[in-house]
């Protein structure tokens, strides 16, 4: 079920109303509520892989409970292992399979050897590389004595299949999350309202933004050696906004539902296309996939404590993992390896952590050097986003060789003027709100009822009128 | 929480006030179009003797003035550039629905695309969008799974962003519709390429059965309403294909009322006749209509 759908539109007032008015007096109720919820919505997808969470639920489930019994270390780390085996033994299977065996295959028949192509037709559940990576948090700080292991099963499973934020996150952490389940929601009017404000927003930043850059980004990189340069620059620019839109825009949809159920998820986006450097970027773009980098895997193999080598060298593996996280092909570990390209200077000179604070706090526009320093990572930014969206390395290689080939500087022969304009008033209003969770928090709430309110209404159209032409899945649900 | 339902409840209202400004700027962006025709048939009261169905080469092959006055049929056509044989069938039942029954009825064939799977010739959803406001046309938008279930009762859920923009919608190449449905080509198009004389037998083309049953709509509503067909095969600069005739003469009866242009005249192979290799500019169209409507005197 798509966030932008009919379907969602009728799904989510019937759950919300028989969460707050049938089950609202009984917590596990309502709990049991939320799984059952989670698990229709999933399934209206393909109920065929609902027994992959529920297996890896209780899989995590149970270790946890053993974890919680054994105090030998080596029974603990077999338990563990044991838990990662299996989480990412799926997600390797569904995801990175066929990747494995032809990259084998191509390796071979380079040293002149023939093998037989046994590659499978297999279907990637939608969001394994989410739920996976949230179980597997449950487990690591159980290990760690993080967390305590939940006694509640029903809690658990709801934790897991969290219908706002199965398929396309945010990762959300056992150990904020998962407590939550635990205690009575009490609904809250102001949240609710906000909560409806970040939907609002999240499915403009989808249908009107994410789903009309698509058409012209598509268009583009499908027929890219039919433009010129400038056209080619357009296609990089429409992706960029689209994978912002869509993505940052499932989060806001997410975090908004979820506090209609009273539940508080983590912020996953800050504004990432106002960042001064690659480090600020990353502190602000997929927010709990870079912090579950940073606590399960950077800070393991030993973070920044350890020599330059050492820190370059789990630089390196972040962002190579990262990319490869996002699919199995060379053009996202590629766009891994760039970005770590552009991390390294910052790291080595120690100024990865120059800019922590909101650009421009206090006041309306960013200084000239800040503008600048904007600008320069944004380019550099749009500049990696073509090996993620390219269909292939060779096809990435043929597209930047094509923008400096011919027509750079002449007038890019699509160019939306409707669209473009509708871009600007967006990150307008995206800094405006750049300093809050999302950028509808507090513009115009102050203001008179009517204002604000036409405002809601004129977003809420235009979210109507083009979801007739938004056919678009949401990127992120194939990762 | 009644506070927040009752909130939602207000603004919910608001919206569906408000909504109904959308049916105006429908309405209004229906009167900005080129090409009325599909409003002419909801309207009704076309009341002709003869229509014409095809896609590009039926629009500007055959002139329907010209028509008119050389076979004495009140003349329309219906015929829509890029339109494959579904769209020209749920045309002629929206013709029939709103409109008397004509005497005769021209499906001008597109040989050899007229039952291909690939989408060469397309469903013109466009022609439909702008008409949105008629409720007839939105079910068919549904239907067909272009709108929601929910554009029956939100107006902004019939309104494409296109409809915002409020500029009158010019013509292709400035291309205009006459008073009788046709759009004739002028001149030559810059590019008139794959011109080869030789007929060919290769039909090897995917064919959709949604196309075919929509041929065959065509035909069984004219036998129910007693409509005499008449297929047109127009010429052809590029090679006319024996073999998709071979295969059209298997879905249609054998005492098929069938006119294919001349190969042997001479201007049929003249480049100056046509706009393209596929489409006659108004010299040819004149000379093309000509012979179609003394197929048609000589048949009567």
């Amino acid at each position: 079920m798509f966030f932008n759908s009919l379907d969602f539109a009728v799904f989510l007032p019937i759950v919300f109303m028989l969460y707050w008015f049938v089950t609202n007096k009984n917590l596990g109720l309502q709990n049991a509520l939320i799984v059952a919820a989670s698990y229709v919505f999933y399934c209206w997808w393909d109920w065929r892989f609902l027994a992959l969470i529920i297996f890896s639920s209780l899989v995590d489930y149970c270790i946890g409970r053993f974890l919680t019994q054994e105090e030998r270390t080596p029974w603990r780390k077999l338990y563990l292992w044991l838990s990662i085996l299996v989480n990412l033994g799926f997600l390797g299977f569904f995801k990175y399979y066929n990747f494995f065996i032809d990259n084998f295959i191509e390796a071979f028949s380079f040293f002149g050897a023939s093998i037989q192509p046994n590659t499978l037709n297999i279907i990637l559940p939608v969001g394994i590389s989410f739920y996976t990576f949230q179980t597997l948090s449950y487990t690591i700080d159980v290990y760690k004595r993080k967390l305590e292991p939940t006694q509640d099963i029903v809690s658990f499973l709801a934790f897991v299949s969290f219908f706002p934020q199965l398929v396309a996150g945010p990762i959300e952490r056992a150990t904020d999350l998962l407590p939550q389940f635990y205690k009575k929601r009490e609904f809250h009017y102001s949240r609710a309202v906000d909560g409806c404000r970040q939907i609002l927003w999240g499915l403009f930043k989808k249908v009107v933004i994410a789903d009309q850059c698509a058409q012209y980004a598509n268009d583009i990189f499908n027929n890219s050696t039919g433009y010129s340069g400038s056209t080619l620059v357009m296609g990089a620019l429409f992706f960029t906004f689209q994978i912002y839109g869509d993505f940052s825009g499932y989060s806001d949809i997410a975090i908004g539902t979820s506090r209609l159920f009273g539940f508080d998820l983590k912020q996953n986006f800050a504004t990432p296309y106002f960042s001064r450097d690659i480090a600020e970027f990353w502190r602000s773009w997929h927010i709990s996939l870079s912090t579950w980098f940073r606590d399960y895997l950077y800070i393991p193999l030993g973070g920044s404590r350890g020599g330059t080598w050492m820190k370059v060298r789990n630089t390196f593996i972040i962002f190579l993992v990262s990319g490869f996280w996002h699919g199995a092909n060379w053009t996202f570990i590629i766009w891994g390896l760039l970005n770590a390209i552009y991390f390294l200077p910052l790291l080595l000179t120690n100024r990865n952590r120059n800019h922590l604070g909101v650009v421009a706090t206090n006041s309306y526009l960013p200084s000239l050097k800040e503008g600048l320093s904007i600008l320069g990572t944004f380019g550099i930014t749009v500049f990696a986003w073509i090996f993620f969206r390219a269909n292939s390395l060779g096809h990435a290689m043929v597209y930047i060789e094509d923008i400096f080939s011919t027509g750079l500087f002449a007038l890019p022969e699509i160019r939306p003027s409707d669209l473009i304009v509708t871009i600007i008033i967006f990150m307008s209003v995206e800094w405006l709100g750049r300093r809050d969770k999302h950028a509808l928090e507090n513009i115009l709430v102050q203001r008179y009822r009517v204002v604000k309110w036409s405002f809601y209404l004129l977003l809420f159209a235009l979210i109507l009128v083009y979801s007739n032409e938004s056919t678009q899945e949401f990127i992120y649900f194939q990762f | 929480m009644k506070k927040f339902i009752k909130t939602i409840l207000i603004f919910a209202l608001i919206f569906f006030i408000i909504d109904k400004a959308a049916y105006f700027i429908l309405v209004k962006t229906s009167k900005l179009q080129s090409d009325k025709k599909l409003e002419k048939i909801l309207e009704g009261g076309m009341d002709k003797e003869l229509i014409i169905l095809g896609s590009s080469r039926g629009i500007g092959n055959l002139i329907g003035e010209q028509l008119e006055n050389e076979t004495g049929l009140t003349t329309y056509n219906l015929s829509y550039r890029g339109s494959d044989i579904n769209f020209q069938s749920y045309i002629f039942k929206s013709y029939l629905l709103h409109n008397s029954v004509p005497q005769d009825l021209f499906l001008v064939i597109d040989n050899p695309a007229l039952l291909d799977a690939e989408p060469v010739l397309s469903f013109r959803y466009d022609r439909l969008y702008p008409l949105a406001h008629y409720n007839e046309i939105n079910d068919t938008l549904i239907k067909l799974k272009k709108h929601s279930i929910a554009s029956r009762y939100i107006y902004c859920l019939r309104l494409q962003s296109s409809q915002l923009n409020f500029n009158k919608i010019k013509p292709v190449n400035n291309w205009l519709i006459d008073d009788y449905g046709s759009q004739i080509l002028y001149g030559k198009s810059l590019y008139i390429t794959n011109i080869s004389s030789k007929p060919t037998d290769d039909y090897t083309v995917e064919e959709d059965v949604e196309k075919i049953n929509s041929l065959n709509q065509i035909q069984e509503l004219c036998q129910e309403k007693n409509i005499k067909i008449h297929y047109i095969f127009p010429p052809n600069l590029s090679s006319f294909n024996k073999g998709f005739l071979k295969r059209f003469l298997q879905l249609v009866p054998d005492d098929v009322s069938l006119f294919i242009y001349d190969d042997n005249k001479s201007i049929y192979k003249d480049e100056k006749y046509f706009y393209d290799e596929s489409h006659l500019n108004n010299k040819g169209a004149k000379l093309f209509t000509k012979d179609v409507s003394d197929f048609i005197n000589n048949n009567k």
